[in-house]
């Protein structure tokens, strides 16, 4: 840990944070290693919005999702200078958070409860306030919308875990199959099965709100 | 191609990993089978309303939190690589290894304490006590077992007719002094 506090200390002159934005992710753990301490905060930015999505894709319960985005940063923070810079720093990231989803989806199963999350969400939609009338759009259109996306969420949600964690990386973070791989932990060819199958699923509980 | 070939391959075939040569295979079989058809066409509607789900965004203090809980770390780490923190881990880890060490001995050592030898002084004999069952005056019980210390004198009841012209007297043998009473001294009946 002394070692990490030695490689924070600044022997460089600081760099703008428009410099920083032109680094790549690898340089920008490496500019925070020499001392640039707003390369860490760059790198939070770069990524708190998508793993937020993500953790809250997987999970389902967004004030979790931001409890579990900030583990994540936090436990970057701390191993930093284990970072191998032969890899990419988005998949040793995603590892982390996906890894904090998967044992919150655990505990949860362990101990099952009702989460306000999903009675909040129906309860957004059926009683916000009233609103004047605005005639430049057609209502069932927009409840038709409205409705769809709640049933595809819903239909991801219905996935098994394990399905639902390369489907959201793939589809939604337009991961690789490789990095789905090493993000997971699982070969290849168990990625294409589970996102096949995943696929099949979603198309299964999706097809007669489509058609 | 049939369609349970195409269903296993699908995800291939949507992601573009096939060859050119299979991908034209699954292109004709999609002409021919309207399931399969309708299967793609539900799958790729479906994916595209998921990617355009609104993203739920941050909340203002998420990254105050964050940096608060950095600077924490930052701070214990600070604290952690002090020297003198070191040695007072070290001198702490000592104590307890020594402690384990002596504590199998522990119970098997004889311990002998040498104490002061402690003087006392006999208190005076004291009279044993008495006791005397008194017939109550009114009816055959209770008794009434007077109790006497040392000093004083076993004396039994004196029952003494009470006279109301008479300052002082006894009363069941308690002494009972009249006081404010106006008696006449040359009273024709006494």
């Amino acid at each position: 840990m002394a070692k990490t506090l030695a490689a924070r200390q600044p022997k460089e002159e600081p760099r703008s944070r428009l410099e920083l934005k032109e680094l790549g992710d690898a340089e920008l753990v490496a500019e925070y290693l020499a001392g640039q301490r707003f390369a860490f905060q760059e790198l939070v930015g770069r990524y708190h919005d998508r793993l937020l999505n993500f953790i809250y894709r997987t999970i389902g319960d967004r004030d979790r999702s931001e409890d579990l985005v900030q583990e994540t940063f936090v436990r970057v923070y701390r191993h930093l200078h284990r970072f191998d810079p032969t890899k990419k720093f988005s998949t040793w990231i995603y590892t982390i958070a996906s890894n904090l989803a998967k044992n919150e989806l655990r505990n949860r199963s362990r101990n099952p409860m009702v989460l306000f999350q999903a009675i909040k969400k129906n309860w957004d939609a059926d009683h916000r306030p009233l609103q004047w009338e605005d005639r430049s759009y057609a209502p069932d259109d927009l409840f038709r919308k409205r409705h769809l996306r709640a049933q595809v969420e819903k239909a991801v949600e219905e996935l098994p875990e394990h399905h639902r964690v390369v489907f959201v990386l793939r589809e939604m973070e337009g991961k690789t199959y490789e990095e789905i791989s090493e993000i997971t932990g699982v070969t290849l060819g168990t990625v294409k099965s589970r996102l096949n199958r995943a696929r099949n699923k979603f198309a299964q509980i999706i097809a007669p709100m489509l058609e | 191609m049939d369609c349970e070939e195409f269903l296993n391959g699908y995800s291939d075939y949507a992601d573009g990993l096939r060859t050119p040569e299979q991908l034209r295979r699954f292109e004709r079989h999609l002409q021919r089978c309207p399931a399969c058809a309708r299967y793609d066409r539900v799958v790729r509607q479906g994916i595209d309303l998921f990617r355009n789900l609104p993203r739920p965004d941050a909340s203002p203090d998420f990254l105050p939190r964050l940096r608060h809980r950095l600077y924490h770390i930052d701070d214990r780490t600070v604290l952690g690589s002090r020297p003198g923190g070191s040695a007072a881990l070290i001198a702490i880890a000592a104590v307890g290894l020594l402690a384990i060490v002596w504590l199998p001995f522990a119970g098997r050592i004889p311990v002998e304490v040498e104490l002061a030898p402690v003087a006392v002084t006999a208190p005076p004999p004291v009279a044993p006590p008495a006791a005397e069952e008194v017939p109550s005056l009114f009816s055959r019980g209770p008794f009434v077992t007077p109790v006497f210390y040392e000093g004083t004198t076993l004396r039994g009841p004196q029952v003494t007719p009470w006279d109301p012209w008479s300052r002082s007297g006894e009363l069941f043998g308690a002494s009972v002094v009249q006081t404010g009473l106006a008696v006449p001294e040359s009273d024709p009946s006494r």
